[in-house]
């Protein structure tokens, strides 16, 4: 937002980061470490897409209803013969115009009522899923979704797959930073931080959410689709409320305000379940304690540790500035 | 069977459900009412006091009433010491108490997990038999549910009405600045509340162990009902929480009875939209000050 | 000309009658007065006007455009903007980020432009540089609104909502709690907007030291109902008004 975000420093920083996580495969001891690289990205987009409907100040605990719907479109459409490049983003596409019809209905709904109906809404996902087995399999859910594949090289294997989701990741973090910094993003945060006011300067401020809210669910769309064709496959269970939960950690352990935050919770948190795998209850308490620790005492995330520090620097200079002024 | 038989125990079912989904939403609606916060947390009581009912009563044999007691009195405890050390801090701030309610439902949901193990249980029921008036059969495991929880809106509806701490908890409801300028002991009623709400899904829970099979995540389909229920019924009003519990219990009945039980809950959602486009403010709510 | 007209406007809330059938006129250059005691329905009519709340009956003109029940920013886009009692600013946000963000809603063409180029965010902060300039709120420009004294954000709220640019701002008590000299401050930097942008202004003040020094018209409300409408100074002395204030506040005193 103001120049001191976007230092030279920092672009080196992200320069650094890119091209390790690019060079992952070369130095992993083992494909275990690529497998995690590779949830963490679709782990990100998903905190992303959540993000952004967090910036214009909602809460949606319906997330992973969004990723069932464009996993299920993706698995469904590519199993008819579609190609998955095409059907990853036709998912994005029906999850963002099913958030739309939905936002646009509850348009003028307060915060509370929102989230319930984002909420009601991805348990019905989970039931029509089960319900309607002749087409989507079930509860067994649909094998054998076909993989993607980019000109001819079929992303079958882990080491193949991880630069398309890496790609898609930076891709989502670049659009969302873009976003963050347009004149749109800028109503989101105004918005998010006082919708009276913002509506007072002439904003239409629940357009405003519920593109937010489009936007952030096409992204969980997209990546559900992601995942769907990287593990080839999807049931009901893929994304239960649990899942939007622990996306929502991951957002607020990382920090809600900017793009930096959804990175550092995605990877504080993606190689926890991984890593925990055989005491899962274990995992989901150590979320459940982080996410209450965070809110307790360091509400903004840990991305913000950063950004307090910053600031202080900023008004230690301004104060000194100011006072330099008065003096003479 | 004859249709007459079909309907009686589809509306016998229906107010067995409702009454606990009433259980459930009042607490539910007092905790945000008072607190101000949506506490998806609360169906996770509800686990812990159907568990710990079947624990004392179902493995361990020991008497009803004492393990009514015990069952409600340890979560009530459990919801006095996570009002300490997690809800009071966010009472008011709407966004990060909803958050935080969702931190310790994950808290309470895999302790339980850990400790208890995965495995559904099941719990004898307290009266067997059947009641049978004019031909038509009920079955004694249901009709306690009923008794029970009706008892205990009453009894609820006793101490808001009539006594000192009830008139406080409404009136903190109302607006918390201007009752606690009338000298209202603000720091009480916020954990009193809340613990009153904790043992009203334990309760809940309690009654329906020996019905449904007890495991560590039966909590979250009671909170989701709570929350449609009291949106349905106008958030933070208890006879809000009655009519909009009797209501969707009954819909799910019937709807489960006759056509499936999915499309229950898809048609729970379609009415939970038309309510808060129609009518925000819920079945039976105040409207909210605007602006 | 007549630039708001207001219409035997009404808004009750349930059995409560907020403003009760209530109707006057601001002609463009006018800074008029709105006071009336406490709960008398100001803010409601404010909201009511500024499209904030629906009425429940009459009509609200401004420009000579129908405007009763728009919302609240469509009405900012036709140039009537307006401030509130309380949490007038972005509290997180730059002083600058603060009237930045007022500027948004008048001036951009569409959601969407922007996403690359960085122009708009160099045009917005170059008005916003402007307002804060007739302020005197430059230097705080990076420091975040709470951080800024209570007069300075109080002055920070008239700022957001001049950088809309309208052509009728509606202020609602902007220098209630501040200080003399804060207060005396602010009204001279509304003098200031007032004839350097030419802003016709309409202020709920209960500090009748700043209506007297600003007004040229006043307009009194109690209990919803307007009960007078002239110069401040026929106002001051009618016994309608008199018995208004007096019947509570002498008792007080
Ligand atoms: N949203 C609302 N819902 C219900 N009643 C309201 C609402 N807004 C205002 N009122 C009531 O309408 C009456 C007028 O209130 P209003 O805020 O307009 O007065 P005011 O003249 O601005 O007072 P003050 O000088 O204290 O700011 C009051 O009795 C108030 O309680
Ligand atoms: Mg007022």
């Amino acid at each position: 937002m103001n120049p001191s975000t976007t230092k030279p420093m920092s672009y080196v920083a992200v320069a650094v980061a890119v091209f390790l996580a690019v060079l992952l495969p070369w130095f992993a001891p083992n494909q275990f470490y690529i497998h995690l690289a590779t949830v963490g990205c679709i782990n990100l987009m998903l905190v992303l897409g959540l993000a952004i409907i967090a910036r214009a100040g909602q809460l949606s605990m319906g997330h992973g209803g969004f990723a069932l719907v464009g996993g299920y479109v993706s698995a469904l459409l590519s199993m008819k013969g579609w190609p998955p490049l095409l059907t990853l983003f036709i998912a994005g596409l029906t999850a963002a115009v099913i958030a739309a019809a939905l936002g646009w209905i509850i348009l003028r709904l307060r915060g509370v009522y929102f989230v319930l109906v984002a909420f009601a809404f991805s348990q019905i996902v989970v039931l029509l899923a089960l319900d309607m087995s002749s087409i989507t399999g079930g509860a067994n859910g649909l094998v054998g979704v076909p993989p993607i594949s980019i000109f001819g090289c079929v992303l079958r294997a882990k080491p193949q797959f991880y630069p398309f989701a890496l790609a898609c990741a930076l891709t989502t973090l670049l659009l969302t930073w873009l976003l963050y910094r347009s004149p749109l993003g800028t109503m989101m945060a105004a918005t998010a931080e006082n919708q009276r006011l913002t509506e007072s300067s002439g904003i239409d401020t629940h357009r405003v959410q519920v593109i937010a809210f489009t936007i952030g669910s096409g992204i969980a769309g997209f990546a559900g689709a992601l995942s769907t064709h990287y593990l080839r496959f999807i049931s009901p269970d893929s994304y239960t409320f649990w899942e939007s939960v622990s996306y929502l950690t991951m957002l607020v352990v990382g920090g809600r305000d900017g793009v930096l935050g959804p990175v550092v919770g995605v990877l504080v948190l993606t190689p926890l379940p991984e890593l925990l795998r055989s005491t899962e209850g274990l995992q989901h308490i150590i979320y459940g304690t982080m996410l209450v620790l965070c809110l307790m005492f360091v509400p903004n995330g840990l991305a913000s540790l950063v950004q307090t520090w910053r600031s202080r620097q900023r008004v230690a200079r301004t104060s000194a500035a100011v006072v330099a002024e008065e003096v003479t | 069977m004859s249709m007459d038989i079909i309907l009686a125990q589809t509306v016998v079912n229906g107010l067995m459900v409702g009454m606990i989904y009433v259980l459930m939403a009042i607490g539910f609606t007092m905790v945000f009412g008072i607190m101000r916060i949506v506490n998806f947390a609360h169906g996770e009581f509800y686990m812990v006091g159907a568990f710990l009912f079947a624990i004392l009563y179902g493995s361990n044999g020991m008497p009803f009433a004492v393990s009514v007691l015990l069952a409600i009195g340890a979560t009530a405890l459990l919801g006095l010491l996570m009002e300490r050390i997690v809800f009071r801090r966010f009472r008011g701030n709407e966004l990060n108490g909803m958050i935080a309610s969702v931190g310790v439902a994950l808290i309470l949901q895999n302790s339980a997990l850990l400790l208890w193990g995965s495995s559904a249980r099941t719990v004898p029921p307290v009266l067997s038999g059947v009641l049978s008036v004019g031909g038509i059969v009920f079955p004694w495991s249901r009709l306690v549910v009923i008794i029970g929880a009706i008892v205990a809106v009453v009894l609820l509806n006793l101490l808001i009405g009539h006594t000192r701490i009830g008139r406080a908890m409404r009136a903190v409801a109302q607006d918390a600045e201007i009752a606690q300028v009338q000298g209202i002991r603000v720091d009480v009623i916020f954990p009193a509340a809340f613990v009153l709400g904790v043992s009203l899904a334990a309760f809940a829970g309690v009654l329906m162990a020996p019905v449904l099979s007890v495991s560590p995540f039966i909590g979250l389909a009671p909170t989701l009902k709570a929350f449609v229920i009291v949106v349905i019924g106008g958030l933070g009003s208890v006879p809000g929480a009655v009519v909009g519990g009797l209501l969707i219990g009954l819909i799910e009945s019937f709807a489960g009875t006759f056509v499936s039980a999915s499309l229950s809950e898809i048609l729970q959602f379609l009415v939970v939209i038309g309510v808060v486009l129609l009518r925000p403010q819920g079945l039976l709510g105040r409207k909210e000050r605007e602006a | 000309m007549s630039m708001l007209e207001v219409e035997s406007l009404k808004r009750s809330f349930g059995g409560l009658v907020a403003v009760r059938n209530v109707s006057f006129k601001v002609s463009e250059g006018d800074f008029l007065g709105l006071i009336g005691p406490n709960g008398a329905g100001k803010t409601t009519l404010f909201n009511v006007i500024s499209g904030v709340l629906r009425p429940s009956a009459g009509t609200v003109r401004f420009l000579d455009r129908d405007i009763s029940g728009q919302p609240a920013n469509q009405t900012v886009r036709q140039g009537l903007s307006r401030t509130f009692q309380a949490a007038t600013v972005y509290p997180e946000a730059t002083v600058i980020e603060n009237v930045a963000r007022g500027t948004l809603g008048t001036s951009l063409t569409g959601l969407w432009s922007g996403f690359l180029s960085r122009k708009w965010r160099v045009a917005a902060e170059e008005k916003a540089y402007h307002v804060l300039d007739l302020f005197g709120l430059r230097r705080r420009a990076d420091l975040k609104a709470r951080e800024l004294s209570y007069g300075e954000q109080r002055r920070l709220g008239v700022a957001i909502a001049l950088a809309s640019e309208p052509k009728l701002l509606m202020l609602d008590e902007p220098v209630a709690g501040l200080n003399p000299e804060e207060a005396a401050e602010l009204a001279s930097v509304l003098r200031r907007v007032k004839s350097e942008r030419g802003v016709t202004m309409v202020m709920v003040e209960h500090h009748m030291r700043t209506v007297m020094g600003l007004c040229n018209r006043v307009v009194v409300l109690d209990h919803g109902t307007l009960i007078a409408d002239g110069t401040p100074a026929d106002v001051v002395s009618n016994p309608l008004v008199i018995e208004a204030y007096l019947g509570k506040e002498a008792v007080d005193a």
